[in-house]
């Protein structure tokens, strides 16, 4: 193939296909420039030397002192001396006639907004440039990010507003269990004094009756207990005393609170522990509120006559385990997950027949969370339920002498 | 990087007849999440059963729909999503409309998996064009009168375009006559 006819185009063709072109004699003074060309530099003549209307970024130097031969292998940065910066980068290399030169370059553009400055469109371009492809990929980046920037406005509105939801619900709640309590303290209490008789004897039917007042006001007051508690939980207003407390004691505490509503079924419960010295550094009240909850719940799922058993085990790793087991109807294990939400009982015809908010577990789940620990449950239908509150290990104190041992 | 036409519809549709009406659509539509992203691909049957759930919604001819839906891509969504290129594509309405073809490949050369439609513009005289349209989707000829009439606003035009042929009446491609002139009052 014979090299001389390759890329010998019409000029018109060769504006089109090379818009950035020069053509420079041997002087490399200006002998053409492209439409383009020119209308970005409206100043520039016929006859101007490059290097009157280019300063040379690079190479650094004189122009002149470069010989064709290098200027085949080097690539020219110059940048326009007149207002209107231009930056062309490119290579100079001779045409077929060999007195001319041809600087073949393209715009150096960094962003769209240089574009847009320098006036250029799509039609200043060849076809084959590229520079097309590197705007729609900038464009669609900042596309992207503004996607992304939307997306991330609209979580944080919806954050917020849940946030400012949550707390709205919580003082609420808050408030209303305070504003609850009030009164029903008042009720509680005077149908004590009256169902003891203390000014005078009260006739039999209307000594049931109270009996019954009595009765729906302390349950009652036990749900608000738990609403204002788990409003303080989400609220992050539950603040945790810590004390240090021997684990068995406030077991046994627990049982013997119970043991009333045990014995209604003729319920035993048994403590035990390795390790009845056992002493633990967290808020007294809270893990007492979580093992009255388990036990609560073991009460009420356990059947006439049956046993629940409470255990307090010191393990290396995970702490302190304390489970307590009966020997009840035991749920669906596919229902565990979420007897720990909140308002939730695990099985719809064992919850109508137990009465309660639906708020124990999860509140033990919370309280013990507050604590760094959990609370998991074990429990397959006619096979019982176990539930285990598992501290840190670092609540855990060295033995010290024993507490007590005890079972009701 | 269809998300963005959803993202145009939805803002077509609320800004029109309020955010309750675009979740009306979206529900009949059978769309769960309502949010779109962009940049990310849809598939193409879903533009259709939110235009048809559209027309349901608001009591407006889905071709309607399309027109308007057009006209707000190319004065809403494309100059704020796309502003850099719009500008790129040409400083006048047949400079746009002869660089659309151009404007397409590029697109899909950066995003291979886009299915970009085809453009041949025939000039037929002063003011006069004639528009070739190619695209694998059927029945979208409306979305373009649209987007040209949008153009025409662009530049202070009045397009009107009239469908000489479409896919949807067995051609093989759809094809417009467009013709536009200065708008009254609009600087010369």
């Amino acid at each position: 193939m014979a090299t001389e006819k390759n890329l010998t185009f019409d000029p018109a063709i060769g504006d089109r296909l090379f818009p950035f072109h020069l053509v420079l004699d041997r002087e490399l003074r200006i002998l053409h420039a492209t439409p383009v060309v020119e209308r970005l530099l409206p100043s520039l003549r016929v006859g101007d030397a490059l290097d009157q209307v280019f300063e040379a970024v690079r190479p650094q130097g004189p122009l002149a002192n470069i010989t064709p031969a290098q200027f085949a292998n080097t690539l020219l940065i110059l940048r326009s001396r007149q207002p209107q910066e231009l930056v062309l980068k490119g290579q100079i290399v001779p045409l077929a006639s060999r007195t001319e030169l041809v600087l073949l370059a393209s715009p150096r553009v960094a962003d769209a907004d240089e574009m847009r400055r320098l006036g250029l469109t799509a039609a200043d371009f060849a076809l084959h440039d590229p520079i097309s492809e590197t705007l729609v990929g900038l464009q669609a980046m900042r596309a992207s990010l503004m996607d992304a920037e939307l997306l991330a406005r609209r979580l944080r509105q919806a954050r917020d507003d849940a946030l400012e939801a949550s707390k709205a619900k919580s003082q609420f709640l808050a408030n209303m269990s305070h504003e609850l309590r009030t009164p029903l303290n008042a009720i509680i209490g005077f149908t004590d004094m009256m169902v003891s008789e203390i000014h005078g004897k009260i006739p039999g039917r209307y000594a049931g009756y109270l009996r019954d007042v009595n009765t729906s006001g302390r349950h009652l007051l036990d749900l608000i207990n738990d609403l204002l508690d788990l409003a303080r939980i989400e609220a992050d207003r539950f603040d945790l005393r810590p004390s240090q407390f021997a684990v068995i004691n406030m077991v046994d505490e627990c049982v013997r609170f119970m043991t009333p509503q045990m014995q209604r079924k003729a319920l035993t419960a048994e403590i035990a522990s390795p390790e009845p010295s056992l002493s633990i550094v967290a808020d007294e009240r809270a893990v007492k509120q979580i093992v009255l909850n388990l036990m609560s719940n073991a009460v009420k799922f356990s059947k006439p006559d049956g046993r629940i058993d409470v255990t307090v085990v010191r393990e290396s790793v995970s702490g302190l385990r304390i489970t307590v087991a009966d020997g009840g109807e035991g749920i669906d294990p596919a229902l565990i997950p979420s007897v720990f939400e909140p308002f939730r009982q695990g099985d719809s015809h064992v919850t109508r027949d137990n009465e309660g908010s639906g708020l124990g577990l999860h509140i033990a789940s919370r309280l013990a969370q507050l604590h760094g620990g959990t609370i998991s449950m074990q429990s397959a239908r006619g096979a019982g339920t176990t539930v285990a509150l598992v501290l840190p290990a670092g609540s855990v104190i060295d033995a010290r002498p024993a507490g007590g041992e005890k079972s009701p | 990087m269809q998300g963005v036409i959803y993202k145009s519809i939805e803002d077509l549709v609320t800004s029109a007849h309020g955010a309750e009406a675009w979740a009306t659509i979206l529900r009949k539509a059978g769309v769960d999440d309502p949010t779109f992203v962009g940049m990310s691909r849809y598939p193409d049957e879903l533009a259709g059963r939110i235009i048809g759930a559209a027309s349901g919604v608001l009591g407006v001819p889905a071709e309607d729909i399309m027109r308007a839906f057009g006209r707000h891509w190319t004065n809403h969504t494309a100059p704020t999503y796309y502003g850099d290129l719009m500008a790129f594509a040409g400083t006048s309405f047949i400079e746009v409309v002869s660089n659309l073809d151009q404007m397409h490949a590029r697109i899909s050369l950066v995003f291979p998996n886009y299915k970009s439609p085809s453009f041949r513009c025939e000039t037929l005289g002063e003011g006069k064009l004639r528009l070739h349209y190619r695209s694998e989707r059927q029945g979208l000829g409306p979305v373009v009168e649209g987007m040209l009439v949008g153009l025409g606003d662009r530049f202070s035009l009045d397009v009107e375009v009239v469908q000489e042929k479409a896919r949807t009446d067995g051609h093989d491609h759809d094809q417009f006559i467009v013709t536009y002139k200065a708008r009254a009052g609009a600087p010369g």
